[in-house]
């Protein structure tokens, strides 16, 4: 336990480290930004790249494959599974972000799924009303009032931030499922963890193949599109929370559409302009 | 001496009134007249929805005489110059007006080329009107789009008075899932802006090039 703690707290101190790094090179290349904290810029670039290419000839593909070939009750089951096995993580985060009454939820929905829905292949939970909902360490930072940090976009995984970085690292150590793989003699856990991550990744790229082709195909700049979406969902306290109402308000509520400056009526010379 | 006196009998009685009635009468007046802009910016996105189905989800419709009809319901729906605005920023500022007026027409065409065919894969769509509420000189009015199949998709719409007072409302963001499209596109048109040289002409001529292709 102590030895698992030692290795995560070192993966973290490296990562950030790295992080930090790449933040120092790429400082000196970056340019001004008035909307994104991207220091970075320049590398993010980069990877982005390379994760579209890798996207292009292998992840996108799949995608529409399973999106196209497999039939509905079987990706519904892929999904039920995969998110049964998510679920004891997202308890944690529930439990740590102490949203109770969102965490008994998670709790319950994991017990029928892995009883009644036949280890968790049916999502009969969500007809007795318990309805799914997500949870990271990077959301539970988020509540516990730290903010994004600069954007970064990450090899394989995409688009993030420093925050939500170590939400990623975090939620590894932290997933029950993942522990229970490590101290399980059975076989090889390694592959189990990969294959998991592989389906879930399979899984959420199939729900956004339109709507990523249309944003590159529409967009100026696909890569500042995307960091602009990825903020806009990832920085927000009522984005993090999944739309739901703060319980006790912890989080300050902010609302970057809202709170959008607008008002152009007391700059001089606009509107004439305008017409 | 006498003044004093007054106001020292005087006080108390205003503290205690206050304290006892807070704010009472002046409130309906405002409060109605809110209830109906409200209810105004309802129905105005309401027959948004209406028109915007029944004019472009059909898949046989020719797509010229659909980027026409989607021109039309920019121009009566949505106030696209304070958006060009906004979406640039404090280039907007800096920019010459031959610039801007430049910018604003690209924008508009735009717009129209990557909006209006989103509307081709429509069928059996519906929207609903959830609720509204005045925040400032805006009203925000929250809907849901229904599809027959799979789950409804949030979508908050951001309108403003032409005029205040004259119920004429424009959209000025549309906010899907909680990415509003105005701050999606002032983010991009921004990074468009400072990788051309930090000037609008650079936005307008990658807009140009868009166009085009």
């Amino acid at each position: 336990m102590i030895n698992k703690n030692g290795v995560s707290w070192r993966w973290l101190r490296n990562g950030a480290a790295a992080l930090v790094l790449a933040a120092g090179l790429g400082g000196c290349a970056s340019v001004e930004n008035d909307f994104a904290n991207d220091p970075i810029e320049p590398v993010n670039r980069i990877i982005f790249n390379a994760n579209r290419a890798v996207d292009a000839v292998f992840l996108r593909p799949v995608a529409l494959w399973y999106r196209d070939i497999t039939p509905a009750p079987v990706k519904e089951s892929v999904r039920s599974f995969v998110r049964n096995l998510g679920a004891p993580l997202v308890l944690a985060n529930d439990l740590l972000q102490g949203e109770g009454e969102r965490g008994l939820i998670t709790a319950q929905r994991f017990l029928i799924n892995s009883t009644l829905g036949v280890a968790g292949l049916f999502d009969v939970a969500e007809d007795f009303g318990l309805v799914y909902h997500d949870e990271d360490f990077g959301q539970t930072l988020a509540v516990w009032g730290i903010g994004g940090g600069p954007y970064v976009m990450l090899p394989l995984l995409g688009p993030s931030n420093l925050r939500d970085t170590v939400g990623l690292v975090a939620d590894y150590f932290l997933d029950p499922v993942n522990y229970a793989a490590r101290n399980w003699r059975g076989g090889d856990y390694e592959a189990g963890i990969t294959g998991r991550s592989g389906v879930e990744a399979v899984d959420s790229r199939s729900l956004t193949i339109e709507q990523l082709d249309e944003i590159e195909r529409t967009s100026l700049d696909y890569y500042a599109a995307v960091r602009s979406l990825y903020n806009q969902t990832r920085t927000r306290a009522d984005a993090v929370r999944n739309g739901a109402p703060a319980e006790g308000a912890r989080a300050p509520v902010h609302n970057d559409a809202e709170d959008a400056f607008f008002d152009f009526e007391e700059l001089p010379d606009e509107i004439s302009a305008a017409k | 001496m006498i003044r004093f006196g007054r106001l020292f009998l005087i006080a108390p009685a205003l503290v205690v009134a206050l304290l006892a009635a807070p704010a009472a009468p002046a409130a309906p007046r405002p409060v109605m007249l809110a209830e109906s802009v409200r209810a105004a910016a309802e129905h105005f996105i309401e027959t948004l929805g209406k028109e915007a189905i029944l004019g472009l989800a059909d898949r046989d419709l020719d797509d010229r005489i659909r980027a026409q009809r989607f021109a039309d319901l920019l121009e009566n729906y949505f106030d696209v110059a304070r958006i060009g605005r906004f979406v640039l920023g404090r280039h907007w500022r800096m920019a010459a007006a031959e610039e801007r007026e430049q910018f604003l027409k690209l924008f508009n065409r735009y717009l129209i080329a990557a909006y209006a065919n989103r509307f081709k894969e429509y069928s059996g769509e519906g929207l609903t009107v959830e609720n509204s509420r005045q925040k400032g000189k805006d009203v925000f009015v929250d809907s849901l789009i229904t599809r027959p199949d799979g789950p409804p998709t949030r979508v908050n719409w951001r309108l403003r008075e032409t005029e205040p007072g004259s119920g004429d409302f424009r959209i000025i963001d549309v906010v899907i899932e909680g990415v509003s499209m105005s701050i999606t596109q002032r983010d991009e048109f921004n990074a468009v802006i400072q990788s051309r040289g930090g000037r609008v002409a650079g936005l307008n001529a990658a807009l140009e090039e868009k166009l085009a292709e």
